[in-house]
């Protein structure tokens, strides 16, 4: 077991170097200057120069991504090109309401998720379990997006119910959760759908399963057998697909922060793309996939230790 | 727990899109406590179907007729709550495929105490002491270690060992293994069945063995149901099964025993012909169109069960008290 979490530790760190690498490689292939598209037609030579300098781009681009890992492993991930604050601070600033969002979101499609699929196998064939997929199926096609947009419309601006912008006063508990409630359904109800279709479809493979008529010939009761005996193992592609989405969590948690005007990182890279502030860019790419690497390794980890059969696998 | 059980004129159907399977016909059969009965039959004759009636585990789309009497109560009858409370307490089944049969992300331990969910008399501790007993008493050493361990850590006849003592603690008074043997290489299934007749002796409820097997059945049993194309065509004592066979059919399976020869052959001896079709089942005798004895009636009047002696029964027009 702890083989292969430094294994799969290992091969994360090499994701995150892959990754730097390829973003250094398209800030120089892409053309143009970026300190005279950052500055504008009317920038003088000098002031360009300066700005070349400041974001290190006279530098050649393998050292650029020596310097960036050098500086990065003492934590400083560079400066702000226009307020020159470090990236490291702005995005320390960013990342809770981005995480909190995304967490949020994600905890609630599984709460909700995974005994609707469960829900669905247990009376299958049923009207109720047609009406969880062709739900399921439905909330899956519609975006992120169009969802916060509706959503905010109907229960901020009609209804009044709940704030339309922000994260809620600082400090007070109770208005950022009012503030969390949108934006995190906004992205969740997607998720419910995805979560249920998956539980449904593995646990309706391993309720065929010899081992399950087995515990019924034992006169468990089914909700027994679901839970404990088939939920086990079926929640094992819910698992890897929830840490693969996590990602995509995360670049919807994009929109939705731009939605609802949010603060996080969401709204952090776009304006950092916007004013070509590559500092900034770079060290949040870097954040956010060490926070997807990390989620994929703790999944992995979760899963081994879910099915001692994968345990074995990486012991040997 | 001990009481008798017998089927009367039991019938099962599974309903599918090709119309329905008469998986099972008027099916008569009747065990006491302290009798081991077997019930052999090739591939697709209904006797997986027979057992699964008897433990109460037939899917959704079986429709079943007739009477399964345990202990005075009729089994088709009971609602599925009843069922369930039977199922793990007075009927037990050990299932065919050891290598698939225990959860795989549980251990052995774990789930063996799930089994004993019906006693709620005796907590967690006890149930584990009497785990380790009863591995202990099927073969298992060190059965503390192998409570611990996940399925697949223990080889194919001791996951069968395993399943058998799980059947064992929950003290039933129908115990049924459904092909104990099959998924077993010959070393293994020796001592399985070595371990099957030692229980005997202690145990005092029905045992029911399912098999294609014909030395598995001689060996362990005290009456034979042998089993076609859903119906039993005969039934009796061993050795009246075994030396004195009186439907063709039975006489035929024995005919092809590979135990019986001892010579090399090149050619292993078979029944010529195929099972009917069982969604539309022959209105004579079902073994007509492969028996070498079939006359006149059989193909267009079913037969009568012809009482051969005090529990000797054949289903044939051919034979004769």
């Amino acid at each position: 077991m702890l083989a292969y979490a430094v294994k799969r530790i290992g091969l994360g760190l090499l994701i995150l170097v892959l990754v730097m690498v390829a973003m250094y490689a398209a800030v120089f292939l892409v053309p143009g200057d970026p300190a005279s598209v950052a500055l504008g037609p009317r920038a003088t030579p000098e002031l360009k120069r300066l700005l070349i300098e400041r974001m290190g781009l006279d530098q050649p681009v393998w050292w650029q991504i020596v310097e960036f890992f050098r500086n990065a492993l003492t934590g400083n991930l560079g400066y702000d090109v226009w307020s020159n604050r470090p990236v490291s601070t702005l995005v320390m600033e960013a990342l809770p309401n981005t995480l909190i969002l995304g967490l949020t979101a994600l905890a609630v499609a599984l709460l909700i998720g995974v005994p609707l699929g469960c829900l669905s196998v247990m009376r299958r064939g049923t009207l109720a379990d047609a009406v969880i997929g062709v739900l399921s199926v439905g909330v899956i096609a519609v975006p992120s997006f169009v969802v916060a947009i509706y959503s905010l419309l109907l229960f901020a601006v009609t209804l009044r119910w709940l704030p339309a912008i922000g994260a809620g006063e600082a400090g007070d508990i109770a208005s950022q959760a009012r503030a969390l409630v949108l934006p995190a359904a906004a992205i969740a109800l997607g998720w419910i759908g995805y979560i249920a279709r998956m539980v449904r479809a593995s646990m309706m493979e391993v309720m065929g399963e010899p081992h399950i008529r087995t515990a019924r010939s034992f006169g468990l009761p089914e909700w027994k057998i679901v839970s404990k005996y088939a939920l086990r193992i079926a929640i094992i592609p819910t698992i890897s697909l929830v840490a693969v989405g996590l990602g995509s969590i995360l670049s919807s948690a994009v929109f939705v922060e731009a939605v609802f005007a949010r603060p996080g990182i969401g709204k952090l890279i776009t304006d950092a793309v916007n004013t070509r502030n590559y500092p900034v860019v770079m060290g949040t790419v870097l954040i956010m996939t060490a926070i997807y690497v990390s989620i994929t390794i703790a999944a992995d980890l979760l899963i081994a230790r879910l099915d001692p059969r994968v345990r074995d696998v990486f012991r040997g | 727990m001990t009481g008798a059980l017998a089927a009367r004129d039991l019938s099962v159907r599974y309903e599918t899109q090709h119309g329905s399977v008469h998986a099972l016909r008027h099916v008569d059969i009747e065990a006491h406590p302290g009798e081991v009965i077997g019930i052999v039959g090739e591939s697709g004759c209904g006797k997986s179907t027979l057992v699964t009636a008897l433990a109460n585990l037939l899917p959704a789309n079986a429709r079943i007729d007739g009477c399964i009497s345990w202990n005075g109560v009729d089994l088709a009858k009971l609602d599925a709550h009843r069922q369930r409370l039977l199922r793990g307490d007075e009927i037990a089944l050990v299932s065919q495929d050891p290598m698939t049969a225990f959860n795989p992300v549980l251990t052995i331990g774990d789930q063996l105490v799930d089994f004993q969910h019906h006693r709620k008399d005796i907590g967690r501790a006890r149930k584990r002491a009497r785990i380790a007993a009863m591995l202990g008493r099927v073969g298992i050493s060190d059965a503390e270690r192998r409570m611990q361990s996940y399925p697949h850590e223990l080889s194919g006849g001791m996951r069968q060992r395993v399943a058998i003592a799980a059947a064992l603690l929950t003290d039933p008074g129908l115990l049924i293994a459904d092909e104990p043997t099959t998924a077993l290489d010959v070393t293994m299934e020796a001592q399985i069945i070595h371990l099957l007749r030692e229980l005997r002796r202690e145990y005092n409820g029905i045992i029911i063995v399912v098999s294609h097997h014909l030395g598995v059945i001689a060996e362990l049993c005290d009456r034979v149901y042998v089993m076609y194309a859903g119906e039993v065509v005969e039934g009796g004592e061993v050795d009246a099964i075994f030396h004195d066979a009186r439907h063709p059919y039975t006489q035929a399976l024995l005919a092809c025993d590979p135990a019986r020869f001892h010579e090399r052959l090149d050619r292993l001896p078979t029944i010529p012909g195929v099972l009917p079709n069982l969604t539309a089942p022959p209105c004579g005798c079902v073994y007509a169109p492969r028996c070498d004895r079939a006359f006149a009636p059989c193909g267009t009047i079913a037969p009568p069960l012809v009482k051969l002696s005090a529990s000797h029964v054949a289903r044939c027009h051919a034979v004769t008290p």
